[in-house]
C-alpha cells in the first residue's frame, strides 16, 4: 500500500500527524473538541483503538514509514483504564519504542504519549496545536519518500 | 561432591582421553547420560573437517564418541535443535554441550515455553570465541602459510591461535590476527559471558593442567551428571586446586577487558542524529528478504510473527518494517550470538545493528538475557 | 543432515538440507548464506509412474518408454541441466542408443570465477545481483569495499553500482558500442535471451567474463552433453515435424515468456517426461516417469565456475535410465561407473569444493541481436523462482513517474495491453524504474518475449 497524496501540489507542506486514541477516554476528548469548537489544525489522522494497549509499535513503524510526521500516543490517564492496565501496557511499550525510534535518529517530537481524559477538551485541542507547531518546526519525516504527497 | 565445588576431571577411557577436548570430559558426561538414563537423547557435535561440525541427535553412545574433540572454526548455536528436540518428545529428557551463548538461548526459549529447562542438561562451555570457517581457512593461507588441508589440530592457549599439521606447529596471538581482520568472529570479541555460570556445570581448560577439564558445579541437575558418571566408572575426579583457580578467574578477567577494549572499539556512538538515520537506512538497504536472520536466532520464538505479517514486500518504504519491528522485539532478549550476521547475504552487521539497540533497553531496564528465568522487561507490565 | 547443493541456480550454493534446512557455513561460494529461494525450497507434490494419463506401476511405464524409444524415429532429448551430472551421463548415453544427442539449451562455455570477482577493479554487470543471482552480491560488495567501481548496464538503476546506465529496449543495439576495456563483466548465459549475452561476450575480453547460469547444473550438464539447440529452435522443429518425440529430463519448456510456444507440444507423437514434481507438464505428457527432487540426487555437479561439487542423496533418476536402457536390450548402467566417467570426462582427478579447475573454452557464438519496438516494455526479472517455474512476488515494480501519469491509486492494478491482450497486475512503485518500463519477476500470460513491447490505458477519473 503507499499513500497516494493530493495532485495538488502544494507550496507549504502540512504535517500529517497519525493520532491513535483509545476508544473512552481520549476519543471522548478529541470529540469534546471538536463538538466544542475548539480551533485544531487540520493535520491529524484519528485512528480508534478500543484501548491505548491495542497500539501495537507495529502500527506506529507503519505510519512513521507511510509518510507520518509524528505519531502520538494517547489513552485514559494512569489508573483510569477501562480495561484496567491496558494502558499501563501502552506505556511500557512507548518507552521501548521511544528508545528504540532515538537510537534510530528520529527526532525525539515524532513519538509522544499524552494520557487525555474524556473532559479535557480544550487540554487536548491545546496539545494538538503544540504538536502541530513543533513538527512544523523540525520540518517532514526523513521516513517519508519524496513521491509521497 | 556438592553444588559449588569446583573439580578437575577426565575421562577413564584412554581413547576418549586422547581424542576428546582436555581429557574427553565433555564426552564422558554425554555418554554416561545415555548409559545412565539420565536423558534419551543428546546433541552433539560430528566432525566432518576441521572447519565442518555437523549438529546429530542421537541416544547411539557410538555416535557420541565420535564427536570427541572441540571445533573452534564451527560457530554453530544448538539452541533451535533443542527445540526441535522437545517439538518431537514434549516429554523427553536431553543433555547438550552449551557454549554461553547456547546456554542463553536455551534459557529465553525456556522462557517462552518451548523448552522444559527441567529436562535439559546443560553441560556448559567455557568459551573464548568461535571462528568462521571461510574466513579461517583464508587466515591459515594468509598468516600462518599452513594448507588448510593438513591441519590436524587446533588449540587456543594464552591467548594465541594455535594450528598443528604433521610436519608443524604455529602459534600467533589472537590479537594481532584481530587486527588484520581474520580471528574470531565480531560478536565473541565483544562478548563478556565467557564462562556459563547459567548452565548446570562449566567446563573448560583454565586453570586445568595436561588432558584435564576444570568443572565448576552450579546446580543439582550438575551434580547429578557428574555423579552418574563416577558412578558408571566412566570418569574420575580431584579438586581444582587454588592454583587452577587463580588461573581461571585470571583468565576470565582478562578475556572480560579484552572484551570490553572491543565493544568500545566497534559500538562507536553517532553522535549526529541525521547521519545515525543514514546510516541505519543504508545499512539496511541491501536486505534481500531471505529471512534467514528470523530462522537462526536462537531467541525467535514466534510461530506466527509480526516482522512478517507487517511487511509487505510490495510497500516502498525507506526501511524494512520487518528489521524495525524485530529490531524492537528483541531489544531486550539479544544475547549477541551473532548467527544473524553469519547467515546474512547481503552481508548486513546485523549483530551490531541488534546490540546497539539492546544495550539501551538492556541498559535501562537492568536486564541480562538469558542468565536465569527472569522474564524480559517487554514481557512485563508494572 | 545430507550435504546438497541449492537448486536455485547455477551458482552452487551448499547447505545441509532434511526435513529441515540447516547452513553450510564452510561451503565455498556462499559461506552457509542462501537467498529467498535456498530458505524456501518447497516440498511439491511427487510425480508418480503414468501412462497416456493413468497411474501406472513403475516397471510398466518404464517399459512403455522403452517401446516408445524404439518406435518413435526423430526423438530429441533436453536436460537443462537439473540434474547430476551422473544422471545427465546416464541420459545422454540412453539418447545415443537412438543416435541422439541431449540438448542443454545453454551454451558449453566456463568464465571467471568468484575470486576474481572479489580481486577486481573494475566490474560491469548486466544483471541485477540484488533479484537474480543473490548470492553473488555479496561478492561484488567485497570488491567495492576494497575500492571496485562498479558499472551496471540495465533496465533500472542498481543499488551497488556506483554508475547506473540505463538501457532503453528500444535503442539495445548501444551495447555494441560499450567499451569494456579491462573490466570484469558479469552476465548470465539462460535459454532465453542467448543472442543479447553473445553480443557482449563477443565484444570483451574472454578472461574477463563472468558467465552466470540459471539451472543447478546447467555448467556440468552442457559439458558432458555435446550438440547445442536453442530451446526456440526445438519447438520450431517440432511444429515442422522434423522432432516426433521428446524425452524431457528435469526441465520445463513453460520457462518461455510465450505461452503459446508450448502448443507445440501437441504436435509431438510421445512426450516422455521424468521429473520429480507433479505439474501442468506432467499432466500433457504420455509418459510420466518419476525422478529425485533436484536437491536429493546424489552426484557431483558443476557450479557457474566449473568447480565440483558433491551433493548427497538418492539415485532413482539413475535407476529409471537404467532400467529403460536394459529393458531396450542395451548395456545397464550403475551410479559408481557413471561417477567414474564423468570424473574422467571432465579430467577431474580428486574433488575438492575448494579449488577451480582450469577450463580453456572456445566460444565464439554468431549472434544477431534482436529488435523491439514500442515505447514501452514489460521486461521479465528472471530470479531464482521463476527459473524453477514458480511464483514467489506476484507484484511488478514501476516507476512514480508512471504511476502518476496513469493516475493509478492505492489498491488499484495496473492495466498493460500487448499483442496477445490484456492483464491487470499488482504493483510496486520503485525510483529507480524508468518511466517506460515495467518489470516484472512472475510469468504474465501477455508476454512475447522476455522483453514484451506494452501500452497502458490511462485510468479514467
Amino acid at each position: 500500500m503507499h499513500l497516494r497524496g493530493d495532485r495538488k501540489m502544494e507550496e507549504e507542506w502540512t504535517p500529517k500527524i497519525t493520532l491513535f486514541c483509545c476508544n473512552w477516554c481520549s476519543y471522548a476528548g478529541s470529540d469534546d473538541a471538536g463538538v466544542g469548537r475548539k480551533q485544531q489544525p487540520p493535520t491529524t489522522r484519528t485512528i480508534r483503538v478500543m484501548c491505548s494497549g491495542r497500539t501495537d509499535p507495529g502500527f506506529v513503524l507503519a505510519a512513521l514509514l507511510e509518510g507520518s510526521d509524528a505519531v502520538l500516543f494517547t489513552g485514559c490517564h494512569i489508573g483510569d483504564c477501562h480495561y484496567i492496565s491496558g494502558n499501563y501496557k501502552a506505556k511500557k511499550r512507548f518507552e521501548m519504542l521511544k528508545e528504540i525510534l532515538d537510537e534510530l535518529g528520529l527526532e525525539d517530537e515524532r513519538l509522544q504519549l499524552q494520557w487525555i481524559s474524556a473532559s479535557e477538551g480544550s487540554e487536548f485541542a491545546e496539545y494538538i496545536r503544540k504538536v502541530t507547531e513543533e513538527i512544523k518546526a523540525i520540518g517532514p519525516s526523513p521516513l517519508r519518500q519524496e513521491w509521497m504527497k | 561432591m556438592n553444588i559449588g565445588d569446583r573439580v578437575v576431571a577426565w575421562s577413564k577411557d584412554e581413547e576418549i582421553k586422547k581424542e576428546g577436548a582436555s581429557g574427553g570430559l565433555v564426552t564422558s558426561l554425554l555418554t554416561a547420560a545415555l548409559k545412565g538414563e539420565l536423558v534419551d537423547e543428546v546433541i552433539a557435535l560430528q566432525k566432518k573437517s576441521e572447519f565442518e561440525g555437523v549438529p546429530i541427535r542421537t541416544s547411539d553412545v557410538d555416535e557420541v564418541i565420535k564427536c570427541s574433540g572441540s571445533l573452534h572454526a564451527a560457530p554453530i548455536n544448538l539452541t533451535k535443535f533443542a527445540v526441535r528436540f522437545f517439538e518431537e518428545h514434549p516429554d523427553g529428557t536431553l543433555a547438550l554441550p552449551a557454549k554461553p551463548c547456547d546456554a542463553r538461548g536455551i534459557i529465553e526459549q525456556a522462557k517462552r515455553k518451548k523448552i522444559d529447562l527441567e529436562k535439559t542438561y546443560l553441560i556448559g562451555l567455557n568459551c573464548g570465541g568461535t571462528m568462521g570457517p571461510i574466513t579461517t581457512m583464508k587466515m591459515l593461507e594468509k598468516m600462518y602459510e599452513i594448507d588448510p588441508n593438513e591441519v590436524i589440530e587446533e588449540e587456543i592457549e594464552r591467548g594465541k591461535l594455535i594450528f598443528k599439521t604433521e610436519k608443524e606447529e604455529k602459534a600467533i596471538s589472537i590479537d594481532e590476527l584481530e587486527e588484520a581482520g581474520y580471528g574470531r568472529r565480531e560478536n565473541c570479541r565483544y562478548c563478556e559471558i565467557n564462562i556459563p555460570v547459567m548452565a548446570d556445570l562449566a567446563c573448560g581448560n583454565w586453570g586445568a593442567g595436561e588432558n584435564e577439564t576444570f568443572v565448576e558445579i552450579f546446580t543439582e541437575k550438575g551434580l547429578k551428571l557428574m555423579n552418574n558418571a563416577i558412578e558408571l566408572g566412566l570418569i574420575e575426579t580431584a579438586p581444582a586446586t587454588e592454583k587452577g583457580i587463580k588461573i581461571r578467574e585470571k583468565t576470565n578477567g582478562v578475556m572480560e577487558k579484552v572484551a570490553k577494549k572491543w565493544h568500545e572499539k566497534i559500538f562507536v556512538p553517532i553522535e549526529d542524529r541525521l547521519e545515525r538515520l543514514h546510516y541505519y537506512m543504508d545499512v539496511m538497504e541491501d536486505c534481500i528478504d531471505c529471512e534467514a536472520c528470523k530462522y537462526v536466532c536462537p531467541v525467535c520464538a514466534c510461530d506466527e510473527s509480526k516482522c512478517i505479517d507487517f511487511y509487505d514486500p510490495m510497500d516502498s518504504h525507506k526501511i524494512s518494517i520487518y528489521h524495525l519491528i524485530r529490531l524492537l522485539h528483541l531489544s531486550d532478549s539479544c544475547i549477541g550470538c551473532g548467527q544473524c550476521t553469519d547467515v546474512c547475504p547481503a552481508e548486513i552487521p546485523l549483530t551490531t545493528l541488534h546490540r546497539r539497540m539492546a544495550d539501551r533497553i538492556q541498559t535501562k531496564y537492568n536486564y541480562v538475557p538469558g542468565m536465569d528465568m527472569k522474564i524480559p522487561p517487554s514481557f512485563e507490565v508494572e | 543432515m545430507n550435504k546438497i547443493v541449492c537448486p536455485g541456480c547455477n551458482l552452487g550454493c551448499g547447505l545441509y538440507k532434511n526435513d529441515v534446512l540447516y547452513f553450510r557455513k564452510n561451503a565455498p561460494v556462499n559461506s552457509g548464506k542462501l537467498c529467498r529461494f535456498g530458505m524456501k525450497l518447497h516440498k511439491y507434490e511427487k510425480a508418480l509412474p503414468m501412462v497416456d494419463g493413468k497411474e501406472e506401476k513403475l516397471p510398466n511405464a518404464i517399459s512403455a518408454a522403452s517401446k516408445k524409444l524404439a518406435e518413435t524415429k526423430e526423438f530429441a532429448f533436453v536436460s537443462f541441466g537439473n540434474v547430476t551430472c551422473e544422471e545427465q551421463l546416464a541420459f545422454t548415453k540412453l539418447a545415443s542408443t537412438v543416435g541422439s544427442n541431449v540438448y542443454t539449451c545453454i551454451p558449453g562455455f566456463v568464465g571467471a570465477n568468484i575470486e576474481k570477482i572479489r580481486q577486481s577493479t573494475e566490474i560491469i554487470t548486466f544483471i541485477d545481483p540484488y533479484a537474480t543471482y543473490p548470492l553473488i552480491l555479496r561478492h561484488i560488495l567485497y570488491a567495492k569495499e576494497n575500492g571496485a567501481k562498479i558499472t551496471s548496464y540495465y533496465w533500472k538503476k542498481i543499488r551497488i553500482a556506483d554508475e547506473s546506465v540505463i538501457l532503453n529496449p528500444a535503442e539495445i543495439d548501444k551495447i555494441k558500442s560499450i567499451d569494456f576495456g579491462d573490466s570484469l563483466v558479469i552476465l548470465d548465459l539462460n535459454p532465453l535471451n542467448l543472442e543479447f549475452s553473445n553480443e557482449i561476450i563477443n565484444s570483451c575480453n574472454r578472461e574477463n567474463i563472468v558467465c552466470l547460469k540459471p539451472f543447478l547444473n546447467s555448467t556440468g550438464a552442457s559439458l558432458l552433453s555435446g550438440e547445442e539447440k536453442s530451446i526456440y529452435q526445438i519447438f520450431e522443429e517440432i511444429k515442422e515435424k522434423k522432432i516426433k518425440g521428446l524425452y524431457l529430463l528435469e526441465s520445463d519448456p513453460g520457462i518461455v515468456p510465450d505461452d503459446a510456444l508450448l502448443s507445440a507440444l501437441d504436435n509431438l507423437d510421445v512426450l516422455i517426461v521424468q521429473q520429480s514434481a507433479h505439474n501442468s507438464l506432467s499432466d500433457r505428457a504420455n509418459i510420466v516417469l518419476p525422478n529425485d527432487r533436484t536437491f536429493e540426487g546424489k552426484g557431483t555437479v558443476l557450479n557457474f565456475e566449473g568447480r565440483v561439487l558433491e551433493t548427497e542423496g538418492e539415485t532413482e533418476g539413475i535407476e529409471v535410465i537404467s532400467e529403460i536402457l536394459k529393458s531396450g536390450g542395451k548395456e545397464e548402467t550403475s551410479y559408481d561407473s557413471l561417477h567414474a566417467e564423468v570424473l574422467s570426462k571432465l579430467g577431474i582427478t580428486e574433488i575438492d569444493e575448494y579449488v577451480v579447475p582450469e577450463y580453456n573454452i572456445a566460444y565464439k557464438p554468431e549472434t544477431e541481436l534482436k529488435k523491439y519496438e514500442g515505447k514501452a516494455h514489460l521486461i521479465y526479472v528472471y530470479t531464482p523462482f521463476l527459473w524453477n517455474n514458480t511464483i514467489d512476488r506476484d507484484f511488478v515494480e514501476i516507476s512514480p513517474g508512471l504511476a502518476e501519469s496513469l493516475n493509478l491509486h492505492k489498491d488499484r492494478l495496473l492495466e498493460m495491453t500487448s499483442s496477445k491482450g490484456s492483464a491487470a497486475v499488482k504493483y510496486k512503485i520503485v525510483e529507480t524504474v524508468p518511466d517506460n518500463i515495467v518489470l516484472s519477476p512472475m510469468k504474465l500470460p501477455i508476454s512475447t518475449d522476455v522483453i514484451t513491447p506494452v501500452e497502458f490505458k490511462p485510468e479514467q477519473n
